[in-house]
């Protein structure tokens, strides 16, 4: 059985020297577990574009130069914006093989160094050909799914502003988060156009940040299920509902299947909230809500611990922010602080949590079920 | 009036533009004249001037398309090539024809 040992990250934000942040972030997380560098038998880094955002190639060496294991084996796992999840598949494997015994999974992006134009641009490389070529962005993807979503359900432009409302709520207190301070729905639906009817408060900020996590066979979480799915690379090239991503649902169901779960067992949830509209698609795709109602489910912010499952306690990637190939990993060390009755937003009674992964535009999608040891 | 596209002879999977392989079984596909009639599933502005809309062909081929005239959800339109991309513009709906 894989188990979770430890964790840290570092508060997620702007202008962060990269060296620094890696290195504070595998020291924190190795003396969370209870390890020295000399414990860890293979580290696996999620980073999606050091390349073209931070100009660092040779990601894997690089990472464990920076951490002070230049002596173990490293590798890069890389699968855009769920690099962090299919890192820990990678990590999993190593472990219940058993050809390692500690694994310390440390994700890490370096987004602000360069100008946001420039950022978009890098990301955009995950696109298909026809989408690049007629200029769209991955915010401008988004909002493609966000029409055919509101078509479809006609739910209000005020329903979809409720959500980063509470993301940031929630990231009020979490203080590991990029931001810190509330938003209203009003200074969401003021806030400008980024591609129309997308605006700037949808989006998740690009971040700089990284977190850590250390796995082994024994640990106060354990993780029970994992399920992965990919899908066309290309909008044009599929054939379901716009509005959904399939590889979420196929990601999902083998996930549960894997742990035994049901959609009623999980406690807390974090979602790849990267666009305020995701959160309800991915609840519908997850099973966590009916099809067409999962913005009925976003709870006010002072009910946001309480209405089962709690949905992203620490502010999700909206919030908390979203530097791409630490976002996996953020996602669960927050569950496995939930998990562990440490969490800065601590949800009353977590036992089970599952977290869920979106590489590109739902094209690479990665599923994680966690569960409280004792 | 229509659109240079491919169908899988083997799963009947229709693609515009053609594709070299079939995504769905990997066959290799033939050349195939598809309707440039559709519908608008979904719209974008990514600049204030801009308009790209995805349009649902004939044979549940997709496309992306620039707008060239305002265009909702669920409007029906005509695609055309002007230099090379394709631009949708809204058609008057008649009987049997959406």
């Amino acid at each position: 059985m894989v188990h979770f040992k430890g964790g840290a990250a570092v508060r997620f934000g702007t202008g962060l020297d990269p060296t620094d942040m890696v290195r504070a972030c595998a020291a924190s997380a190795l003396d969370d577990a209870g390890l020295t560098p000399t414990d860890v038998d293979q580290l696996v880094v999620a980073n999606a574009a050091a390349e073209g955002l931070a100009g660092i190639g040779n990601v894997a060496v690089w990472t464990a130069t920076a951490c002070g294991l230049v002596d173990r084996p490293a590798l890069r796992v890389e699968t855009g914006p769920s690099s962090g999840l299919a890192a820990l598949a990678v990590a999993a494997a190593l472990v219940a093989s058993g050809r390692a015994e500690h694994v310390l999974v440390l994700g890490w992006e370096s987004m602000t160094g360069v100008p946001t134009a420039e950022a978009t641009r890098v990301l955009s490389r995950l696109m298909a050909p026809d989408e690049r070529r007629l200029d769209l962005s991955l915010p401008a993807l988004v909002a493609l799914l966000h029409t055919a979503y509101q078509a479809r359900t006609g739910v209000s432009d005020e329903a979809i502003a409720r959500v980063p409302v509470k993301a940031h709520a929630l990231a009020r207190t979490n203080p590991l988060a990029h931001f810190q301070r509330e938003i209203t729905v009003e200074e969401v639906l003021a806030s400008r156009f980024v591609a129309a009817p997308h605006r700037l408060l949808h989006c998740a900020p690009l971040s700089d940040g990284a977190a850590g996590l250390v796995v082994g066979n024994d640990g106060p979480v354990r993780l029970v299920g994992l399920g992965a799915a990919t899908d066309h690379l290309g909008l044009t090239q599929r054939r379901g509902p716009p509005e959904r991503f399939e590889a979420t649902a196929t990601a999902a169901a083998r996930a549960y299947a894997d742990a035994g779960w049901s959609p009623e067992d999980v406690d807390v949830v974090e979602l790849h909230d990267a666009f305020a509209v995701l959160e309800a698609v991915n609840l519908e795709d997850l099973g966590l809500a009916p099809r067409g109602a999962g913005l009925e489910r976003v709870p006010r912010p002072c009910e946001a611990l309480t209405v089962r499952p709690v949905v992203n306690p620490g502010g999700g990637l909206k919030a908390r922010g979203h530097p791409v190939g630490a976002t996996g990993v953020a996602q669960l060390l927050e569950l496995f602080d939930q998990l562990t009755g440490r969490a800065a937003n601590q949800v009353d009674g977590a036992r089970r949590g599952l977290a869920h992964n979106i590489g590109g535009f739902g094209n690479n999608v990665h599923v994680a079920c966690l569960e409280a040891a004792q | 009036m229509s659109l240079s596209g491919s169908r899988c002879p083997s799963c009947g999977r229709v693609a515009v533009p053609p594709e070299p392989a079939c995504l769905v079984c990997g066959a290799r596909p033939g050349a195939s004249e598809v309707p440039a009639e559709g519908a608008v599933l979904a719209w974008v502005r990514p600049t204030p001037e801009g308009l790209v809309v995805l349009v649902a062909l004939a044979g549940e081929a997709r496309i992306l398309a620039e707008g060239g005239s305002p265009l909702e959800v669920g409007d029906p339109v005509f695609v055309s090539l002007t230099d090379g991309v394709p631009v949708a513009r809204r058609r008057e709906a008649g009987p049997g024809r959406r």
